[in-house]
This record gives structure tokens, C-alpha cells and sequence, in this order.
């Protein structure tokens, strides 16, 4: 009683901490307010049910992330439905959050990258993780880590009218 | 060297701040813990029950070709054991605290009164931690060295209780100092540098440079931490130090300071001083200071 009680407020802790981070991920994967819930909701209990192991990894965060993207690509394999257009996307997104411009933009950006590259980019440019780190992820070569970035900076480039996204890895 | 790129990598961070603003303040549903502890405690009954019913049934396979190779039932082989099924069980992990710096207590321990995420938070009752922001800034005002001047106050937050964000001046050069006072029951109350650490990833923790230190009180009870980041080893300029103290009651008094005057602190937030505005010790003072719990201001 005493463990299932430490158990539920440790993990409780790490919920509150992080996540609005792994929501903030799943917006940009799935982008869709009620997938990305449906996604986060899904991580955060297959990181409970797993939570002695999970508490045990070097490192947590990165380890409960990676359950976030291994999910996603997995629901993206097991579903046939295509995404929705970004227009009929946003109608319930919070208007107080972030930039709404910005983000309409930035989601019409995303939208055209693959569901994968999308992944790359995400662990690469939002999570900070190195190249390896993205490789082993996702279960891909460095390479190709590195050719999915690049292409999908040139197109994230285009869609956002932004020089600066010119090439990085 | 850092295997975080955006420090150095200008498209990258060009992204990353597009991205920070595009989702900024974007939040998970307020009803999405509770639901996810009811399903996750569902799954974990599933699971478990999948490896009892698992296990016994090879349990059963396995008696049922040995009973007549033994003899009979009145010397079953005992085959498989239920141990073996408990792996969902959650003793204490007695390993080390995974932020630098760290001093451990004993995770062994259960700390007590740790509340529940899905406890409502006593956030309309009135106590100490009841307070405007206007009202800290009076109290702060009068506790900050003689030198020091408070140029200006966060605006959003004048009318909210219980935090306050200010910008000053000294000798030491411009900065920022915020308090929280929260509610028991508001935010977790677990002390430990430990529970810390699980809200931190690792590339986190790197690209801060961040370090945690319990603050135990005579028992040797973890009622307290201070976390120090210095982001300039990985290239970044931020340095900031943050004070969590538990009170008797169960809520916490936290203090930070940063050596910028940006909204937000990054890694790479430019700095307008060498120093944070306050030291740790005097960080730990003004918290200490009886007047944030007594509800006289």
C-alpha cells in the first residue's frame, strides 16, 4: 500500500513536470489538439504501468519522450486515416497559448513533412537531441537522420519564409 | 563539447525559438492526470493479471507432465514461481541521485505527506500563501539589500496571488528575482533532489548545467533544496540559483534569481550581469523570513 502510494505520487511529480512538454511534442506530431491529447494520454500510461523501470532509467525524461514518438509512429502505421487539413485543425486550440499565427504557420509547415521527418525534426530542433540520440530513437541510421533533417529544413524553410532554416542537421 | 547543437547552430535555434513561441503556454487538459491514473492503474491490474494467468498457466502445463513422471499429486514438483510475476511491484530504487552535485537521502524512505497530483489544491482557502502580488512586493521591497533597487515589476502578474516577478538593479548589475508562495496540496512537496531530477531531462540537465542540493533540517528530513544552473560551460550565459523550502504545513516558499531581465530564462538568454541579483544564503534568509507564512504583510 505504502509502495503503490509512493509509486502514484512519484509518477504524479513527473506528470506534473512534464506534461505539458510531451503535449507541446505531440501538437507538433500529430498536429491535432485532440490526437496529441489522445497521444500524450497514451505515453503518460504506458510510462505509469511501467513506472519502476522507467524510474530506474538513466534517464526518464528522454526515456518517457522516446515512448512518445515510438507511439506515434506506430499509431501512424496502425491507422489509415490521413491527417486533416491544418485549416480545420486549430479551432480548439487554446487562443492564450503561444502565437496563434505562428503556430497556424508552423503547423501548415509541419504538415507537409512525413510523419518520420516530422519526428526528426521534433527530437532534433525541439528536444535537443544530438544525432545519435535522434538515430537511436527512431531506430534509423545516422545518415539518414541527417538527409531527413536537411530535407525537412528545406521545406519547413519554404513553408515558413524563413532564411535562416538554411541546412542544419 | 555539447551534444547540443542549437547553442551554436543558428538555424536550429531559429527553429527552437519559433517553436517556443508557437506552443508557449500550450497545456495538457486539466483532467488529463486524473484520467491517466485511472487507466494506468487499470493497465497495471491488466498487465499483472497477464503475467499471473501467464505464468500459472505454464505452472499448470508443466504439473500436468511431471505428476506422473513424480508419482502422483502427493508430490507435485513445484514448477514456476509466483515471484517471478511480481515485476510490477515497485520497491524503493537504491540508487543515487542523477543530478550533479547531489546529496542523497535515503529513497528508501517513503517521504511523507507527498500529495496526490489529483488532489484539488486549496487554492480558494485562505492562508498565508494567499497574497498579491502587489502585497510581496511590499514585503520584498523592504527585505532586499540597501543597494539594491527594483526597477520594475512583471505587470501580468500584479493581480494573481502567490507569485511575483521582479526586475533590479545593484552593484552586481541588472536581474531577476521571482517568489512563489504555494498552497499544501498545490504542488508536490517532495523535497528530494531526486524528485527534482525526474523533471529535468539529461539534455537538460547538460545544457544547464544544472545542480541540485538537499536542505535537511535537525531530524535530517529533506525540507528543502536549492538548484543552481550555469549554462556557460555549454556555451550559454545563464546562471541562476533556486530556493525551495517546505513549510511546517506542507507548502512551499521558493525563491529564484537569474542574471537577466528576460522573460524567460534560457540557456542562451543574454546576460545583464555576471552574477544573479542574491546569493544562495541570502535567497535562504529572505525565504526564511516568518513574515511569508504567518499572513502578516
Amino acid at each position: 500500500m505504502r509502495s503503490r502510494s509512493r509509486h502514484d505520487a512519484e509518477f504524479a511529480e513527473f506528470m506534473a513536470a512534464r506534461a505539458d512538454r510531451l503535449f507541446r511534442s505531440a501538437m507538433m506530431l500529430t498536429l491535432r489538439r485532440a490526437d496529441a491529447e489522445d497521444l500524450v494520454q497514451t505515453t503518460l500510461v504506458k510510462v505509469y504501468a511501467s513506472w519502476a523501470k522507467v524510474r530506474r532509467a538513466e534517464d526518464p525524461v528522454a526515456y518517457s519522450h522516446g515512448i512518445l514518438h515510438k507511439t506515434f509512429l506506430s499509431e501512424r502505421r496502425r491507422r489509415s486515416s490521413g491527417e486533416v487539413p491544418v485549416g480545420e485543425q486549430f479551432d480548439q486550440a487554446d487562443p492564450d497559448a503561444g502565437d496563434p499565427a505562428d503556430r497556424i504557420a508552423l503547423f501548415e509547415a509541419l504538415g507537409e513533412l512525413a510523419p518520420l521527418d516530422r519526428a526528426v525534426v521534433v527530437l532534433r530542433h525541439w528536444e535537443d537531441l544530438s544525432v545519435v540520440q535522434t538515430a537511436e530513437a527512431l531506430g534509423l541510421s545516422e545518415a539518414a537522420v541527417k538527409n531527413r533533417s536537411l530535407r525537412a529544413l528545406r521545406v519547413l524553410r519554404a513553408g515558413l519564409d524563413d532564411p535562416h532554416l538554411n541546412g542544419a542537421q | 563539447m555539447s551534444p547540443h547543437t542549437h547553442q551554436s547552430d543558428e538555424n536550429a535555434g531559429s527553429l527552437r525559438e519559433r517553436m517556443s513561441r508557437s506552443l508557449d503556454g500550450l497545456s495538457v487538459p486539466g483532467d488529463l492526470p486524473g484520467a491517466v491514473l485511472t487507466a494506468g492503474r487499470r493497465a497495471r491490474r491488466r498487465r499483472r493479471l497477464a503475467a499471473t494467468g501467464g505464468t500459472l498457466g505454464v505452472a499448470a502445463l508443466a504439473v500436468a507432465v511431471v505428476w506422473p513422471l513424480a508419482g502422483g499429486a502427493d508430490d507435485p514438483t513445484p514448477v514456476g514461481s509466483p515471484e517471478g510475476t511480481t515485476g510490477w511491484a515497485t520497491s524503493p530504487d537504491p540508487g543515487q541521485a542523477s543530478v550533479p552535485g547531489a546529496t542523497t537521502s535515503d529513497p528508501g524512505v517513503p517521504t511523507p505527506g507527498i500529495p496526490q497530483y489529483s488532489e484539488p489544491a486549496p487554492g480558494e482557502a485562505h492562508g498565508w500563501w494567499n497574497r498579491t502580488a502587489r502585497q510581496m512586493f511590499a514585503v520584498l521591497e523592504e527585505r532586499l539589500p540597501e543597494d539594491m533597487t527594483i526597477e520594475d515589476a512583471y505587470p501580468e502578474f500584479a493581480d494573481q496571488v502567490g507569485v511575483l516577478v521582479v526586475r533590479t538593479d545593484s552593484p552586481v548589475g541588472r536581474g531577476t528575482i521571482e517568489l512563489r508562495l504555494s498552497a499544501p496540496g498545490e504542488r508536490s512537496n517532495d523535497m528530494r533532489c531526486e524528485a527534482y531530477a525526474w523533471a529535468w531531462s539529461k539534455a537538460e540537465r547538460d545544457l544547464y548545467n544544472a545542480e541540485c542540493r538537499e536542505l535537511t533540517d535537525a531530524g535530517g528530513e529533506v525540507v528543502g533544496r536549492v538548484i543552481s544552473t550555469d549554462a556557460r560551460e555549454a556555451g550559454g550565459q545563464l546562471r541562476d540559483h533556486t530556493v525551495e523550502l517546505r513549510t511546517e504545513d506542507g507548502g512551499i516558499v521558493s525563491g529564484s534569481v537569474a542574471n537577466t531581465v528576460d522573460e524567460k530564462w534560457y540557456p542562451n538568454s543574454p546576460a545583464s550581469a555576471e552574477l544573479p541579483p542574491l546569493t544562495v544564503p541570502q535567497i535562504e534568509n529572505l525565504l526564511r523570513d516568518p513574515i511569508w507564512t504567518t499572513g502578516e504583510s
